[in-house]
């Protein structure tokens, strides 16, 4: 009986002890913990987009068209990705946001340019695989670090 | 050690490793070789043509039926005394396309008289940051009125949606067109058509100042706020579709925008 109640204090602690050491709230965390995937299909969406940001429940896409997937393309689509993010809700649908374009090329310091262009070699590197509906393509989920 | 110490240790020790735990990786593992798997991915159909307005206006449904001539030709009752007159040479005049911004949009519109039984006029506005193009919208207005010699005056609209008021720039165009068509709809009985174009100049919001946030902020699709100078800004549509039919539930108009 007296372990028992020693144990659940113990985890009570802990748990107070995780809320406070977590770096942002829990909220915050949910949207900005969905994966990010990335992706170059070969037959890209006929929309006159020069990159697409889906969203769904779980996870987000950015979606590159082969014809110029480019550091600027994908670093234009995380920014609205991040905008989004900050300025609707978590969806609880499908979201597809086509950007058709922009203007100057999105304001990116020469770290996250060196990060970006790894993911996008990276991207390139990856075998052929199916892409949902949009038939054949590439396609990796994005690492935060 | 106590039963009770060894409690205590144990859940300090859980706890030590729950709070320091990094949180997983992201990154999906892929060794030399292996299968890359497919990605489970629905992507609603869309064309660039469900981004554009049309609008069609019908004014007075002719009474009679047309008589078929020959080759799908048709003549109206009553048409046969205009046929050969140069009254019927369709014709335009007073064609303009004027573009603005005005709160919360950036507003083009393309109008023009004339004399036929039909009339459209394809509208364009065409946004521009540092005189890049980051957005264009299309937008058809058509009317439709008896086969009377008349004059009409038709005028076609088309908006894109802004929440900045600085740094942006914008201009618009318009084909014109008019021709007579004897049985709207009822196959190849068109001649005499005339088109031409015309376009705005260009329409400027005001420079953003260097470090000044513009407080303009309408609401709808975007984020409110604005841009500085040097701000990147993106124009896009916001369509939101059923996850499992891929049916698309709505399209928001053309918005631009800072990135933020």
């Amino acid at each position: 009986m007296m372990h028992a109640s020693l144990l659940r204090a113990a985890l009570v602690g802990c748990v107070a002890l995780v809320s406070v050491l977590s770096p942002v709230s829990a909220s915050a965390q949910a949207n900005a913990a969905n994966p990010i995937f990335l992706t170059i299909p070969e037959s890209y969406p006929d929309l006159g987009a020069r990159v697409i940001v889906m969203r769904e429940p779980g996870r987000e896409i950015v979606m590159l068209d082969p014809a110029a997937a480019t550091v600027d393309e994908l670093g234009a689509g995380l920014r609205m990705l991040a905008k989004f993010r900050r300025e609707r809700p978590e969806p609880t649908n499908g979201e597809m946001i086509p950007i058709m374009g922009f203007a100057p090329a999105p304001n990116i310091s020469a770290d996250e340019r060196a990060r970006l262009e790894a993911a996008l070699a990276e991207l390139q590197r990856r075998p052929i695989a199916n892409v949902g509906n949009l038939g054949r393509g590439r396609w990796m989920r994005l690492s935060m670090r | 050690m106590s039963a009770r110490r060894r409690t205590i240790t144990l859940g300090a020790a859980l706890c030590v490793v729950v709070a320091c735990a990094e949180e997983p990786s992201t990154a999906i593992p892929l060794g030399g070789g292996e299968a890359q798997p497919d990605l489970d991915l629905g992507v609603p159909h869309l064309s660039s043509d469900q981004f554009a307005t049309y609008e069609t206006r019908e004014f007075s449904e002719l009474g009679a039926p047309a008589r078929v001539l020959a080759e799908g030709e048709a003549e109206y009752p009553g048409q046969e005394e205009y046929r050969d007159e140069e009254d019927l040479a369709p014709s335009i005049w007073n064609a303009r396309t004027s573009a603005m911004f005005v709160p919360g949009s950036f507003a083009v519109w393309g109008s023009h008289d004339y004399m036929a039984n039909k009339g459209r006029v394809d509208v364009t506005a065409t946004i521009r940051r540092d005189g890049t193009v980051i957005g264009t919208r299309l937008g058809t207005t058509e009317e439709t009125y008896p086969f009377i010699p008349w004059w009409h005056t038709i005028t076609g609209f088309v908006e894109i949606a802004t929440d900045v008021d600085c740094g942006l720039a914008g201009d618009g165009s318009s084909d014109h067109a008019a021709w007579w068509e004897v049985a709207p709809g009822a196959g190849p009985s068109v001649y005499g058509a005339s088109r031409m174009s015309t376009s705005s100049g260009i329409a400027y919001q005001r420079a953003c100042e260097p470090g000044v946030i513009p407080t303009t902020n309408t609401g709808g699709g975007g984020s409110g706020g604005g841009g500085t100078d040097t701000s990147d800004y993106y124009c896009w549509l916001y369509i939101t579709y059923d996850l499992y039919t891929l049916e698309v539930l709505d399209i928001q108009v053309l918005w631009c925008g800072e990135g933020g």
